[in-house]
């Protein structure tokens, strides 16, 4: 276990495996140190795919939650933090979608806050207006892209997460991909 | 669309601008304690207990009611009264009742509300509680020791909720936790009295 640049706690495997023996048995302190190591993969994926701090913190929270609940689950077939990572991603694409039932999304409604907290932790400069760009895309194009271009999905693992079509993923990365390149000639 | 252009590839510059963005971002406040109480309400019986190990056909006589029970000590209901959807808008004052110099007198009333709404639920509880005592003679072990354990659970919540407020007199959420909590030990002490 060794502290990072950013302030989280790296566990390696048996570490990792270790304190999830101890979580499955109902050890909170075990978990909080899961959580420790892995908060800042899961927030920002949160952020990103969101592009709203307070929905974010709270699909974090639900993430670590519902991994929680689902230790038992847990086969150890790939790390744990793939696995969380797999977790929440569910977790955020769930609420998406009973929000998208509940009113569409509009660019206009997005929290600018997110800018604010991106842009505190990424270098200044070019990754800040991405990150602008990122947060503007229609939600479905952005969530493909951070999932494919940022987290390195595979376009058959996002469309089973997202219930879609392999070849719609592909259109929505396009999509995505051309609108950045458009929002990022106009920036420069 | 054309297949090649679905295909297409990432330019070095955008490739470069993904690689230099932050793959870990840490959040402004503190999700950890919200996640605690969540994961400490999981303690609460579950029905697997309840069976007490035995086989269903074993449990079956008094499985129906007290998994019933457990269901209900188990449920955080959701925070649906008014004056929870009231105090979840506004701000909180702390927890010691002490109201500090310039809340709002929208904010004032939210917080005594709220140290109203805990009275009753404490009011309640007690005359349950009663009720429960009274007939202690009548329950089986079993169903002391189900009650009691549920009760220490919950109120073990409960004190951790409080205590996390305490500290943070401005969390909506542990206050709508709390009062989850307080909800549910109404709800787990009335299907115990229903026995």
């Amino acid at each position: 276990m060794h502290a990072t640049l950013d302030g989280s706690i790296a566990l390696n495997r048996d570490e990792a495996t270790e304190l999830v023996s101890r979580a499955a048995a109902g050890d909170a302190s075990a978990f909080e140190e899961l959580y420790a190591a892995n908060l800042g993969r899961i927030y920002a994926l949160c952020l990103r795919m969101t592009a709203n701090v307070a929905e974010a913190e709270e699909l974090t929270q639900e993430a670590f939650i519902r991994a929680w609940q689902k230790l038992d689950t847990f086969r150890g077939a790939a790390s744990f933090s793939t696995w969380l990572h797999r977790v929440a991603a569910n977790v955020v694409l769930s609420r998406r979608r009973k929000l998208a039932r509940e009113r569409e999304r509009t660019v206009h409604q997005e929290d600018m806050s997110y800018h604010a907290a991106t842009g505190d932790r990424t270098n200044r400069g070019p990754t800040v207006d991405l990150e602008t760009a990122i947060a503007q895309l229609p939600q479905r194009a952005r969530q493909v892209f951070v999932l494919y271009d940022i987290e390195g999905y595979k376009h058959q693992e996002i469309a089973d997460l997202m219930g879609i079509a392999p070849g719609t993923c592909k259109a929505q990365l396009h999509r995505a991909r051309k609108l950045l390149r458009e929002a990022l000639s106009h920036d420069a | 669309m054309t297949h090649d252009e679905m295909n297409d590839e990432l330019s070095p510059d955008m490739k470069n601008r993904i690689d230099a963005l932050a793959r870990d971002i840490q959040p402004e406040r503190d999700l950890w304690r919200g996640i605690a109480s969540a994961i400490s309400d999981s303690k609460i019986v579950r029905p697997d207990f309840v069976t007490g190990g035995r086989e269903p056909a074993a449990a079956a006589a008094v499985n129906w009611r007290w998994v019933g029970i457990a269901a209900a000590a188990m449920l955080l209901v959701a925070f649906s009264s008014g004056i929870t959807a009231y105090l979840v808008r506004a701000p909180v004052a702390p927890a010691d009742g002490i109201i500090e110099p310039g809340l709002t007198e929208f904010e004032t009333v939210a917080w005594e509300g709220f140290l109203e709404a805990e009275r009753s639920y404490q009011s309640v509880t007690d005359d349950l509680l009663a009720s429960l005592e009274a007939q202690r003679d009548e329950l089986a072990p079993e169903t002391i020791e189900i009650v009691e354990s549920n009760l220490r659970l919950i109120d073990e919540a409960i004190a951790e909720a409080r205590a996390a407020l305490e500290r943070d007199p401005a969390n909506r959420r542990l206050v709508g936790k709390l009062t989850d909590m307080y909800r549910t030990r109404v709800n787990f002490l009335e299907g115990m009295s229903r026995l």
